[in-house]
């Protein structure tokens, strides 16, 4: 245990969630950190700054400072509302952490997010042709849902052992937290034609 | 661990040096033909936010720019108010001209419409015959998207009357040959005025598929009237080439048609250099960043 806790300090503290969550957490929630602002701003601005180099990899083949900037601001929304649902769902238990530790140790568990953010903007950058067939997209919304569940499980861990939650009080903590932002980021995604979209998705 | 975020954030800083100081093409000179100017369009571009895609709208006429547009149809799904902030966006910073437009997207009678040149909202909850006489009464002009078999039975007899255009060239053209020889098809109804578009939403890019458009004035109106005469060529993937026969023969004859995409080639030796040290240094930034504070 004292080897393997070496081991993962040596990586970053997304690796060290992705692989052993449970430890990451609980070693991490008796850590201190300097600066409550940046504390707080830290990981969402890195989470940005994935999302607006992927937006440019896809777009331009290359990063730009243009398209990586209007990426990371145009995306911020995924960031700013993955926040403002944890502050609902820590404001509903006993504060025992800061909210600003509280985001950022959350935000310590989007290492497979950010693994299948690179990973696409990879793949389509390196197309000089990109053709989306339906195989490919397929690929990729199954790489999708193992990067879902993986994610599920962070932050169940997340839950139980950073903010000291019940299995089941866990659960519906992440259930809450999802609901709050899933929602409104799919409709600022794709609100324009979600309603006939879904009808003929279904039909 | 502090070499490491430092290598990171080198790499990244590198990658994006690289990346914006690859040489840009250079925009081509205005072209014209037989009493036309001609143009490079794209009806068929979708911007964030509300629309599935990716990209702001600023980003949207500035990628338009660089791959060598003259004008694009900035379509909402089903409303108008992102496209009337892209023109307005796109006029503040020189670029290309935006057509305010909808796509109409219509699950039960499946249909898409573009619906170019409207200045207000057509309901998506009717059928498309009623949809293109909304359009018509805007003044606008009614676009078949993509028009392959899973559509056809929303153009009936009615529809296809008033039908102005249809898109013969879309980038499911490259990825499906049924879905081509549909759209080639549905073209060959009647006479329709021949439009490519790449219903750009993250992937290609603007004017992947794209139109040539002769027009009599480089206006807003001057488009929509070329739209409605039917003064488009469009050349197919297999450089067969749709629209007015008088004016393919025309585009026939000069050497410098069909226009060029002048960013088809890509961005470069830089632009690679940037994309290796960019994931690279994304990937640094995961696997190594800063370990746990103390």
């Amino acid at each position: 245990m004292r080897d393997q806790s070496a081991v993962m300090r040596s990586v970053s503290p997304e690796v060290w969630a992705m692989l052993h969550p449970g430890a990451a957490f609980s070693d991490r929630s008796r850590l201190t950190a300097s600066g409550a602002v940046w504390t707080l701003l830290r990981r969402p601005l890195f989470l940005a700054l994935v999302l607006g180099c992927t937006v440019s990899l896809i777009t331009a083949q290359s990063l730009t400072l243009r398209l990586v900037t209007s990426g990371a601001v145009t995306w911020s929304f995924v960031p700013v509302l993955e926040g403002a649902a944890l502050a609902v769902v820590w404001g509903f238990g006993n504060r025992a952490t800061s909210l600003s530790r509280t985001i950022d140790l959350s935000f310590t568990g989007h290492g497979p997010w950010f693994l299948w953010l690179i990973a696409f903007g990879a793949f389509w950058s390196s197309r000089p042709q990109p053709h989306l067939s339906g195989r490919t997209a397929w690929c990729w919304l199954a790489a999708a849902a193992v990067v879902l569940a993986w994610s599920g499980y962070i932050d169940f861990c997340f839950h139980r052992c950073a903010l000291q939650r019940g299995a089941a009080r866990a659960i519906r903590d992440i259930l809450l937290q999802r609901t709050l932002c899933w929602i409104p980021a799919i409709l600022i995604f794709g609100y324009g034609s979600l309603w006939p979209d879904l009808v003929e998705l279904f039909r | 661990m502090r070499s490491a975020h430092g290598a990171s954030v080198l790499l990244l800083t590198l990658a994006i040096a690289a990346g914006t100081l690859a040489p840009q093409p250079a925009r081509l000179p205005p072209l014209f033909l037989g009493g036309y100017q001609v143009l490079s369009a794209d009806f068929h571009v979708h911007t964030f936010p509300l629309n599935w895609t990716t990209l702001a709208p600023w980003d949207i006429a500035l990628e338009a720019q660089k791959h060598g547009l003259d004008a694009i149809a900035i379509a909402g799904h089903n409303h108008l108010w992102v496209s009337q902030a892209g023109r307005w966006i796109s006029r503040a910073i020189g670029g290309p001209t935006v057509l305010v437009s909808e796509e109409v997207v219509s699950p039960d009678p499946k249909y898409h419409l573009i619906a170019v040149g409207i200045s207000t909202t057509v309901s998506w909850k009717q059928t498309a015959a009623q949809a293109i006489a909304d359009v018509h009464g805007q003044g606008g002009v009614a676009i078949a998207a993509h028009p392959e078999a899973s559509f056809w039975p929303a153009y009936d007899a009615a529809a296809m009357r008033d039908l102005d255009a249809a898109e013969v060239l879309h980038p499911d053209a490259y990825s499906s040959k049924r879905k081509y020889r549909q759209m080639q098809e549905f073209f060959a109804r009647k006479p329709l005025t021949a439009i490519g578009s790449s219903d750009f939403h993250a992937f290609q890019y603007p004017g992947y598929c794209r139109t040539l458009i002769f027009v009599r004035q480089n206006t807003e109106s001057g488009i929509l009237e070329a739209l409605r005469q039917g003064h488009t060529v469009v050349v197919d993937r297999d450089g067969r080439s749709y629209g007015d026969p008088a004016l393919i023969r025309l585009a026939a004859q000069n050497g410098r048609l069909p226009l060029p995409d002048p960013a088809a080639s890509g961005p470069g030796w830089l632009g690679g250099l940037s994309r290796i040290l960019g994931i690279a240094g994304l990937l640094f930034a995961l696997v190594f960043g800063r370990a746990a504070t103390r």
